[in-house]
């Protein structure tokens, strides 16, 4: 599938023309998930730093620099701006890698149930945990044990990943858990389970619905609260205990790694 | 309002100085593109058809003046090119009477200690420092401006507030005012024997990451 920019804006100057096609690009991967995109810069003699930010940086932030990567093509780029192009995009992977690595919570706690799904996540995890600082630390009791009571007291984040019902009980319980220690969590439910969970709870954790047909709409969820809270901090409506500015920031981290993570546990699960 | 501004520079250059050139009044982003297409023209029919004016066109001209519609908080803003023929380079200035990249830098980045105001200028100018007040800001703009300045080994300074940034042939120098300067000025010169030859586009090129990744 190829999008010809010239064919959606006139002018390549301004990030706000830029983000319109940005947005543009958005919707058509939406539509089209596996299929390799060609952005073509056809009849477009110059361009401004400003229009590659709201065009393709935007992308990036969206869909994580390995989507990027493996799905995106530039094309027909006129030789007056393929070096800015080109160096704007490297220097922006550089920038998402340093991002990550800055996030100030590296001791996460990562409860995932028996299925396929949890599965192929913890291989993956396995295999980035050797290349960050990160911390990660699994519910290797499925049941809430003192060994489990004590690695979730010393983590800053929970992420709790239930893609089977039938484990629905020992999630619940060390989300529980967590949060009665003041420690963010994020609940990513598979789309289609339904689950009664108690309102304490609800109230103070991030639930998210996982579509494992679509991960990485799931993954583009994520980013865009990522996204919108780095524009604009917002008062997220989960309420947590004492420590609320580093706690967002453990929180806000955690969401980051999350995509990052599901992004890997999709390609990797491509490459088998 | 654009004498009253051009007023202000005085101490820069003096008034017959701004009676020849190209200038223009900043209002709003949606006045970008029929700026550049008036700067396009002054520089290919004032200045010399044959160069490449493409950093200046596209990168210099529309990242300042989308900084000043974005960040300045004011409509009282310049834009002013201006050849000097003696030495063949070409003087840019843009101006703004808002708020000032020390104040801004100091208001967003509240946790950081800046030691004066021209610390916070170069702040402002390194890679991906942004008050992210849109979506589509990265803080690369200046970062940007910087690079192209230092390619062609011209100037760069910038007054704002108290702080003096300058950077010529890739020297740069901090220094102090004694008064406050209510907003920004940005004044950029650009040797001209150092642009290419204007050159005829090759769009046959391709960036793929994935093929960058296997290398």
């Amino acid at each position: 599938m190829t999008i010809k920019i010239s064919e959606i804006t006139i002018d390549y100057y301004s990030g706000v023309s830029g983000l319109k096609v940005g947005k543009y690009i958005d919707k058509l991967i939406l539509e089209n998930i596996e299929q390799p995109l060609f952005i073509s810069f056809y009849g477009i003699s110059s361009i401004a730093p400003s229009f590659i930010n709201g065009c393709l940086l935007y992308i990036i932030d969206l869909y994580g620099v390995e989507y990027f990567k493996k799905n995106i093509k530039i094309i027909e780029v006129s030789s007056n701006f393929l070096e800015l192009v080109k160096n704007t995009i490297i220097k922006h992977f550089e920038y998402k890698k340093s991002f990550l690595s800055n996030l100030k919570a590296f001791n996460y706690f990562i409860a995932t149930d028996g299925s396929v799904e949890s599965n192929n996540i913890r291989n993956y995890i396995s295999k980035i945990n050797s290349t960050n600082n990160i911390n990660l630390k699994y519910n290797e009791d499925k049941i809430l044990s003192a060994n489990v009571q004590h690695t979730i007291k010393k983590s800053e984040c929970v992420i709790a990943i239930l893609s089977d019902k039938k484990y629905k009980e020992f999630i619940i319980e060390q989300c529980d858990f967590a949060l009665k220690n003041d420690i963010p969590c994020i609940l990513l439910i598979k789309k289609g389970m339904y689950l009664k969970i108690n309102d304490k709870i609800k109230d103070k954790i991030l639930l998210l619905r996982f579509d494992n047909t679509n991960i990485i709409k799931t993954i583009r969820v994520l980013n865009k609260i990522i996204l919108m809270n780095i524009v604009k901090p917002v008062d997220f409506p989960v309420k947590r205990g004492k420590n609320n500015n580093s706690d967002n920031l453990i929180f806000w981290g955690g969401l980051a790694f999350l995509s990052d993570l599901l992004i890997g546990s999709i390609l990797s699960g491509n490459k088998k | 309002m654009i004498q009253k501004l051009i007023k202000k520079l005085y101490f820069l250059k003096d008034a017959t100085y701004f009676e020849k050139g190209l200038k223009g009044l900043i209002k709003s982003e949606n006045k970008l593109l029929d700026d550049k297409f008036i700067l396009n023209n002054y520089l290919y029919t004032i200045i010399d058809k044959n160069l490449d004016y493409d950093f200046i066109i596209s990168i210099i001209f529309p990242e300042l003046y989308l900084n000043i519609c974005h960040h300045s908080g004011t409509k009282n803003a310049l834009y002013f090119f201006s050849e000097c023929s003696d030495e063949n380079k070409m003087e840019i200035i843009f101006l703004d009477t808002g708020v000032g990249i020390p104040k801004k830098i100091k208001n967003y980045f509240k946790d950081k200690k800046f030691k004066n105001d021209a610390e916070c200028i170069e702040y402002a100018l390194q890679y991906s420092i942004t008050t992210k007040s849109l979506m589509q800001n990265y803080g690369r703009g200046l970062d940007t401006i910087k690079s192209c300045i230092s390619a062609n080994h011209g100037e760069l300074k910038i007054i704002s507030n108290k702080g003096i940034y300058s950077c010529i042939n890739s020297q740069r120098i901090l220094s102090e005012r004694s008064h406050n300067f209510k907003g920004t000025l940005i004044y950029i010169k650009i040797d001209l024997n150092n642009l290419e030859n204007k050159q005829e586009i090759d769009y046959s090129n391709e960036i793929n990451f994935n093929y960058d990744n296997k290398d």
